[in-house]
């Protein structure tokens, strides 16, 4: 494991007590580029020895800090915007990921950094709910028509809604995984065993099914940059699920959403990575084998520099496509896209 | 590790430099003392790391100066110091919220210590450039770092950065400056810069107490010069929005506002003639 940063997780404490001048200007580095200065801030402040950590470091995962409570601060405020607006929703409205992490305090959320606000709605109110947005600020920035039409046609989700004057952006999904994919994932049960946030009209998924989402999120996809934030995520997501005693729960809710695989992969590899003892997990009747060449080529695209990473992340980059779209659709898009930017490029030119 | 690999221990920031050739330390050699410039020591955390770069995309093979997430980019090798600057400034713009920090340049003499915030283009530069060379200390020219427990001046010295018309004035004036590097058709025009003087290396370490705000702006179709007092609340304003942080750290940096501006005295500068506006600065001093 070649990541300074994948060692640091790993153990906070035992990292900052053997780390020199030169692995933790490397650690500061890799933080910075990830997003992770105030994840790690939340992880060493609560070690005993912070104090003996090197100054420089202090204070630049305190700077991190300050950002991410700033931007928690701004989530707390928008959702406030959009309290009355969820009130009057005849639907359940759930926030995701980082908001959600964020609603009920979870460890994961401590330090954590995002971009926007996921939000789901059933489908059959999607359009109604995005219609309600429009009249409280929110609109559509211009995107690229081949952009927009792959969201709407092939996405789980509707282009970014923006706010006019506060710049906020909402994620609005109807589903989790691209409507243009083979693999269908039911999240009805979303909806039905979803959780009260206290004080707020909002809901979020349960835990077993925030776990479920993080893994699709990550192991069903073509990207590779933000892998490492991601599967830390996971780890965290994880140690709550195993505290909370719902691991059984976690794998037969896997097998009734259909993502037995990608949170199988998820619990393999953070097995690997974090030393975990998932014999019990796989021994579960519900649960089954992970895909091992799979889970390899993962680890190689997080932890690997040079020939084999670019390769891996290559293989990766075209596993993910073909997982989110059907052959014909992925074909379609393959020769449609560069196609698109070709005559665009071109009719500029002119 | 490649062998052209530098440090720089700026002060309150160090940095390290990855690079794959000798261009870009023997230009930053002509910007930078000795005493700040040097190989990577083993026993120091840097602040910063920043990646020197060339990719290949198709028939170009740009320049990349990397930063955390972000790079920046040029097609011409000779553009290279002045991205190198411009991506330490963004290192420190978007990572030094245990400061609260202004675009602001900063000057000290004897007593008086003035921060000079203005928006691009007010003629900051030029007029702190004008400063350091009739004497004045130099603690920053382009970020004002403010300590959040005591609210001092934090010193961040680095080469003033002079652009197009700014660098004909200081050559016309001071023709003996010490002037570095000159860098034409960069996406700001060509670009110079300026030496901090020795008294400026020399307290580069030093904080100091603000006794003075002054909001510069040059208009040449000002009449006369305004010198006059700011409100402390429009004061206030106009910092804020010179600010790189001020709403990242809230409560934080309302009270070090707060302290800051107590003792300090606001004003505006607003003027088409040069010295009369450096006789007025004198004056305070």
């Amino acid at each position: 494991m070649t990541s300074h940063t994948l060692q640091f997780f790993r153990s906070p404490g035992h990292y900052a007590a053997n780390a020199g001048a030169t692995d933790w200007t490397q650690l500061l580095t890799e933080l910075r580029k990830h997003g992770l200065l105030a994840k790690a801030y939340f992880k060493l402040y609560q070690c005993e020895g912070y104090p003996q950590i090197p100054l420089a470091v202090r204070r630049q995962l305190g700077s991190g800090a300050r950002y991410a409570a700033k931007q928690q601060q701004s989530l707390f405020a928008e959702l406030m915007q959009l309290e009355m607006l969820v009130q009057q929703a005849e639907h359940p409205c759930l926030l995701l990921k980082g908001a959600a992490y964020r609603a009920l305090a979870l460890p994961v959320s401590f330090g954590r950094l995002f971009s926007d606000i996921d939000v789901l709605v059933p489908a059959a109110f999607f359009t109604k709910f995005k219609n309600r947005l429009f009249f409280k600020g929110f609109y559509e920035p211009e995107l690229p028509e081949y952009d927009r039409q792959y969201y709407l046609r092939w996405s789980h989700q509707h282009p970014p809604l923006q706010h006019f004057d506060r710049d906020t952006v909402i994620d609005l999904h109807h589903q989790i995984f691209p409507a243009a994919s083979a693999t269908k994932i039911n999240i009805e049960r979303f909806f039905l065993q979803a959780e009260e946030v206290a004080g707020s009209a909002f809901k979020v998924p349960c835990l077993e099914h925030m776990f479920i989402h993080a893994s699709v999120h990550l192991f069903w996809q073509e990207e590779t940059h933000r892998s490492l934030k991601d599967i830390i995520d996971l780890n965290e997501l994880f140690l709550d699920v195993v505290a909370a005693d719902k691991l059984e729960s976690l794998a037969a809710e896997a097998q009734q959403t259909g993502t037995v695989k990608a949170v199988n992969n998820v619990i393999y590899v953070l097995a690997k990575l974090f030393d975990h003892d998932m014999a019990a997990y796989f021994a579960l009747k519900s649960s089954s084998r992970p895909q091992r060449l799979i889970s390899w080529l993962f680890v190689r695209t997080l932890t690997d520099t040079g020939p084999l990473a670019a390769i891996c992340k290559m293989l990766w980059f075209v596993r993910g496509h073909s997982l989110k779209m059907r052959w014909y659709i992925l074909l379609y898009h393959s020769v449609a896209k560069p196609a698109f930017y070709l005559k665009r490029w071109l009719l500029k030119s002119a | 590790m490649s062998e052209y690999n530098f440090a720089l221990h700026t002060y309150p920031f160090s940095l390290i430099v990855s690079n794959r050739s000798n261009y870009l330390y023997d230009a930053v050699k002509q910007l930078y003392p000795a005493t700040v410039l040097g190989p990577i020591a083993p026993d120091t955390v840097y602040d910063f790391d920043l990646k020197v770069e060339r990719r290949w995309l198709g028939l170009r093979s740009d320049y990349y100066v990397g930063s955390a997430s972000e790079h920046f980019r040029m097609t011409n090798k000779a553009h290279l110091p002045a991205i190198f600057e411009w991506a330490f400034n963004w290192s420190i713009a978007s990572f030094q919220h245990h400061y609260l920090a202004f675009h602001a340049a900063v000057l000290q003499k004897g007593d008086v210590s003035i921060i000079l915030p203005a928006e691009p283009g007010a003629g900051k530069s030029t007029l702190s450039a004008l400063l350091m060379l009739q004497g004045w200390r130099l603690l920053s020219d382009e970020t004002c770092l403010i300590d959040l427990q005591s609210a001092d001046i934090v010193p961040c010295v680095r080469p003033v950065s002079l652009k197009n018309k700014s660098l004909d004035v200081i050559r016309q004036r001071y023709p003996a400056a010490a002037m570095a590097l000159n860098i034409p058709d960069t996406i700001k025009g060509t670009v110079g810069y300026l030496l901090p003087t020795t008294i400026s290396w020399h307290g580069y370490q030093q904080s100091c107490v603000a006794t003075h705000i002054i909001f510069p702006r040059y208009d040449s179709d000002c009449y006369s010069t305004i010198f006059a007092p700011v409100s402390l609340g429009q004061g206030i304003m106009q910092l804020i929005n010179n600010s790189f942080n001020y709403s990242v750290l809230g409560a934080e940096g309302f009270a070090a506002l707060s302290q800051l501006c107590r003792t300090v005295t606001m004003l505006q500068l607003t003027y088409a003639d040069t010295d009369e506006a450096l006789s007025l600065l004198e004056k305070l001093s």
